[in-house]
This record gives structure tokens, sequence and C-alpha cells, in this order.
């Protein structure tokens, strides 16, 4: 009886950290709220930093959409501010948008939205 | 036996059945954003700056295929082995020639399902031209 008592206990350890593991685990991939991306961006405006620049600082993009209008670098953002091109952390999109003269139009931070997502 | 070596058998006994889940796939995306994203008036740069990169690219980019799981329940096998029961989800969309959204179809395979028959549906039974 007390042991089929403890092992009840154990299953329901079991499977409440399992939920808490996974649960916990879960990320919705979702826009950087501007402020906090603020920080991170550097370089990076709209109307003003141009794809040589960005191509200069960062290299070749990891993708690119309808003929390289739209470059996607996977970064990873750490805590002091700073950007990185490689990091332990699930990885995040710095999605850009160039005009006809490839001048940055629009560019966002999206968090977890890389392709892939694996640790490098 | 005790719990210990019961529990231990069972792992290894189970560790190349029990499904775990893809360590990218816990990424899920929000339905109230990718509905923000409406046909006629979403292109194509709106997506990718809006919801990022999909995991699917067909036909030069006219489907984006997106991809993540759901956790439903925990599946157990006594005495301490519990596995999660999950179902992929996927998000197709289709743009037109000028980069504008014409489609936006939310799926959901069945449980531990592979995404070919997602595919097929988001391409309107066309073959895969090109795979991650």
């Amino acid at each position: 009886m007390l042991r089929g008592l403890h092992l009840h206990i154990k299953l329901i350890v079991s499977l409440i950290l399992l939920v808490v593991l996974i649960g916990g685990c879960r990320w919705t991939v979702q826009k950087f709220d501007p402020l906090s991306a603020r920080k991170y961006e550097g370089f990076i405006h709209d109307g003003k930093t141009t794809k040589k620049e960005i191509i200069d600082r960062l290299g070749p993009s990891h993708s690119s959409y309808e003929n390289e209008k739209i470059l996607i670098y996977n970064v990873y953002l750490k805590k002091d501010g700073q950007m990185s091109l490689q990091g332990n952390d699930p990885c995040n999109a710095l999605v850009l948008l160039f005009d006809e003269d490839n001048v940055l139009k629009r560019h966002s931070f999206i968090k977890y939205g890389c392709k892939d997502k694996e640790k490098k | 036996m005790n719990f210990r070596k019961a529990l231990l058998c069972a792992v290894l006994l189970l560790a190349g059945c029990v499904p775990t889940i893809p360590y990218g796939m816990v990424h899920e995306y929000d339905r109230e954003v990718y509905e923000s994203l409406r046909p006629g008036e979403a292109t194509r740069a709106d997506v990718l700056l809006t919801i990022g990169e999909p995991l699917y690219r067909f036909e030069e980019d006219r489907f984006f295929m997106y991809e993540w799981l759901v956790v439903y329940a925990f599946g157990v096998i006594p005495p301490a082995v519990a596995f999660p029961v999950y179902a992929p989800h996927y998000l197709c969309l289709e743009f037109a020639p000028d980069s504008c959204l014409v489609r936006r179809e939310h799926f959901i395979g069945s449980i531990y399902g592979k995404p070919e028959k997602a595919i097929q549906k988001c391409t309107l039974m066309n073959q895969p031209k090109e795979t991650p």
C-alpha cells in the first residue's frame, strides 16, 4: 500500500518536472519591441544605412529574398547590448528591407525568427 | 526490482523510441500575430518582417511554410517514464507575382506527423521543388 503510494508520488513528480521542463522550453516567435531592440541596432538606421554598409559590417547574409531586396541575418543578442553573428542561445532574425537605391527602408528583429533555430 | 532499477531499465529500453521534441520546433507562432497578416494587404516583406524566416520555401518563394509543434498531452509508461504527445502545426502562405499575400492557411498535422502532406496541401498538390 505504502509502496504503491510512493510510486504514485514519484510518477506525479516526474510528470510535473516534465511539464515544467517542456513548458519552460517553449518560446513564441515575436518581434522585439522597438525600445528594447534599439540598444542592439548600432549602425542600422532606416533611411540611412546602405546595403553595402551592412554587408561590409556583417558579411554575406544567411538568406535573401526578392533579388536581395530583403536580407536576413541570424543574430544573437547579448545582455551588454552587443549583437553577435555567433552564439549559444536560440537565434533571432535580423530582417532588412532595402529600397530601389539599396538604402535600408525597414528592419526588424524577430525573436527566435531564424529558419535554423538549432544551436550552432 | 526497486524503483531506480525499473526506471533505469525503462529509460534504456525506451531511449531509442520515445519521441522527443526537436529543439528548433518548440518555437511557436502567435495566432494573433500571423492572423494580422491579411491576404490582399500584407506583402512578402511584411511577413518576413513580422514572423521571420519560413522553414520551407517553394516555387521561387510563391509559397512559404512555417512549422511548429504543439504538445497536447503526456503519455505515461509506468513506473515513471512520461513522453510528450505532439502534433505539428503549419502556416502556409501563398504570394502573387507582385509579392502580395493571397492565401493564408493553418494546417494541423497528425500526431508525430511529417510535413510531406502539409507541403502538398500548401503547394496545391504540386511536388515540392525545394526542401530545407
